[in-house]
C-alpha cells in the first residue's frame, strides 16, 4: 500500500482535478489524429436481419436480408460515414474471384496509398470493376452503388450450402495488418435496425 | 396361378418404377442444368435519393451514377472464351450451364497448411524476388472449390487465387470505360494459350490506383493475381509460370 502525506494530498488532487479538466474539454483529442470511416449495412432498407450463425470469416463477414418482403432485386451500396480523421480513401471497385458473384473493393490510404483492407458485397450482380469513388473526410455519408442481390446463385455457391435464399454476404479483411475493425456487437439483436445508425450500427471502421 | 401372376406383374412394375427413377436420377446428374437471371439498370440519382432517404444524404454523398442508359441487347455483352463481359448498362438475362458437377463439399481453411492440401493449390514456378507465402485460406469456398494465398515481400504483395468455376461463361463486370471516373480498364488476352483478362490502371484517368490483377481460366480452374504494388506485366509473368506448371 501506498501512503500519501497530507502535506502532498492538495498538490496531487489538483493535478488530477486539472489533468481531468483538460480531458473533458478536449474529449476526441486521443482520437482527433486517428482516422475513422464506419461502414453500415449495404442493403437499402431500415431494418436488416442477420442469420443465425452471426459473423463469419474468412475476414468478418454477416449474411443479411430484409426480413419481411422481397430481398431478391433490393440495391446494395457502400455506405460509409464519416467520423473523424483528416484523412479520406481510395476506393475502387474490382472482381470478385471468388465461386459466388459478388463485388471487392480495393480501398487505400488517399494520402500516401496505402492498402487498407479490401471489403466485399457478395450474392449481388455486380455494378461493374474499375469504379473509383472518394470516401472524403467529412462529415458526411459516402454512397456508391453496388449492384442488386440476385434472384439465384452460381453452381457450385449453390451446392455449398451458403446459398439458402436471396441474401447479401458482406464483409470486410480484418486482418490484424488492416485498417478494417468489426462491430462484433452489432448483432447483439436481431433485426440491426435502424440501419442508418453510423453511431451504433456500423457493421465495419476503417481506423488508422 | 393368381398369385403367381399378381408376384410376376409387382415384380415388373417395381423394376419399371425403378428404371424410371434411375434414368431420371442419372439424367439430373449428366444433364448440363442452365439458370437465368435478370439483371437490373442501375438506379438514377433520384432513385438513390428515394431508397436512402433515411440517411438523410447530401446529394454530393451520392458517388458515381452512370448516364448512359441501359440496354437489354445482348449485343452488347462480349465473349472471349469462357469469359463473358458484361457492361454496366447492360440490363437484360444472363443465362448459365452448369458444365460438371461439383465435388462434394469439403472442410473450409484459414491456414497455410491447410491449404496446400487442397487439389487446387498450387506453387508458381516464378515469383519476384523476395516473395514469400504468407497467408491462406479458402476465400468464400471450401478445399475443393477455391484456395487464396498472399505472398509478401518488404513493402509488397500479391494474392494467388484458383477457383473451380463449373458453370459457364464466367461473368466479368465491367464499369463504363467512357466514365472519367472509371480507374481501371480491362483488356482481353491469353496466359499460355488460356483465356485471361487484366485490369490495370487506365491511361488518362484523373485517379491513379495501384492496382492490376490477371485471371486466367483452363479446364475449369480459374487462376487470378491480384496486387496493389506490382505492375500488370509482372503478375502475367507469374500467370504464365503457374500455367506452365499446369501443362506439364
Amino acid at each position: 500500500m501506498i501512503s500519501v502525506r497530507s502535506s502532498t494530498r492538495p498538490i496531487i488532487t489538483g493535478v488530477v482535478v486539472g489533468v481531468l479538466s483538460i480531458a473533458m474539454l478536449f474529449p476526441l483529442s486521443a482520437s482527433a489524429a486517428g482516422n475513422d470511416h464506419r461502414v453500415i449495412v449495404g442493403i437499402a432498407t431500415t431494418s436488416a436481419n442477420f442469420f443465425t450463425w452471426g459473423w463469419h470469416t474468412p475476414g468478418s463477414n454477416l449474411d443479411l436480408n430484409t426480413g419481411a418482403g422481397t430481398t431478391a432485386g433490393k440495391s446494395v451500396y457502400w455506405q460509409s460515414k464519416h467520423i473523424a480523421g483528416t484523412k479520406g480513401m481510395n476506393a475502387t471497385t474490382i472482381d470478385h474471384p471468388g465461386y459466388c458473384t459478388g463485388q471487392d473493393v480495393y480501398v487505400t490510404d488517399g494520402s500516401n496509398g496505402t492498402a487498407l483492407g479490401n471489403y466485399w458485397f457478395v450474392h449481388i450482380s455486380p455494378a461493374g470493376s474499375g469504379t473509383w469513388f472518394w470516401v472524403a473526410p467529412s462529415a458526411s455519408w459516402t454512397i456508391q452503388y453496388m449492384g442488386s442481390i440476385l434472384l439465384n446463385e452460381s453452381n457450385p455457391c449453390t451446392s455449398r450450402g451458403l446459398w439458402d435464399g436471396p441474401h447479401l454476404h458482406q464483409g470486410g479483411d480484418n486482418a490484424a495488418s488492416t485498417a478494417v475493425v468489426t462491430n462484433w456487437g452489432i448483432i447483439s439483436a436481431n433485426p440491426i435496425s435502424p440501419t442508418g445508425d453510423a453511431v451504433n450500427k456500423w457493421m465495419h471502421k476503417y481506423s488508422w | 396361378m393368381t398369385r403367381l401372376f399378381l408376384t410376376g406383374a409387382t415384380t415388373i412394375l417395381v423394376a419399371a418404377v425403378g428404371t424410371v427413377v434411375a434414368v431420371a436420377l442419372v439424367g439430373a446428374i449428366d444433364r448440363p442444368t442452365e439458370r437465368t437471371i435478370p439483371r437490373d439498370c442501375a438506379p438514377s440519382l433520384d432513385e438513390q435519393k428515394a431508397e436512402l432517404q433515411h440517411l438523410e444524404a447530401e446529394s454530393d454523398s451520392f458517388g458515381v451514377v452512370p448516364t448512359g442508359g441501359c440496354t437489354a441487347d445482348t449485343s452488347a455483352l462480349r465473349q472471349h472464351g469462357p469469359f463473358r463481359i458484361v457492361p454496366s448498362g447492360y440490363a437484360g438475362e444472363l443465362s448459365y450451364k452448369t458444365v460438371s458437377t461439383p465435388p462434394a463439399p469439403s472442410a473450409r481453411a484459414e491456414t497455410l497448411a491447410e491449404v496446400r492440401s487442397s487439389p487446387l493449390y498450387r506453387v508458381p514456378d516464378y515469383v519476384p524476388a523476395g516473395f514469400v507465402e504468407t497467408l491462406g485460406d479458402t476465400f468464400d469456398g471450401d478445399l475443393g472449390t477455391v484456395v487464396r494465398v498472399r505472398y509478401e515481400a518488404p513493402g509488397r504483395e500479391f494474392e494467388l487465387i484458383r477457383t473451380l468455376r463449373n458453370e459457364l461463361p464466367r461473368d466479368v463486370y465491367v464499369a463504363d470505360p467512357n466514365d472519367p471516373s472509371t480507374a481501371l480498364a480491362i483488356d482481353l488476352t491469353y496466359v499460355g494459350g488460356c483465356p485471361a483478362f487484366t485490369f490495370s490502371p487506365k491511361s488518362g484517368s484523373s485517379t491513379r490506383i495501384a492496382f492490376a490483377s490477371v485471371t486466367f481460366l483452363c479446364d475449369e480452374v480459374e487462376t487470378t493475381l491480384r496486387s496493389g504494388t506490382e505492375s500488370v506485366d509482372e503478375l502475367l509473368i507469374v500467370a504464365a509460370s503457374v500455367q506452365e506448371g499446369e501443362a506439364q
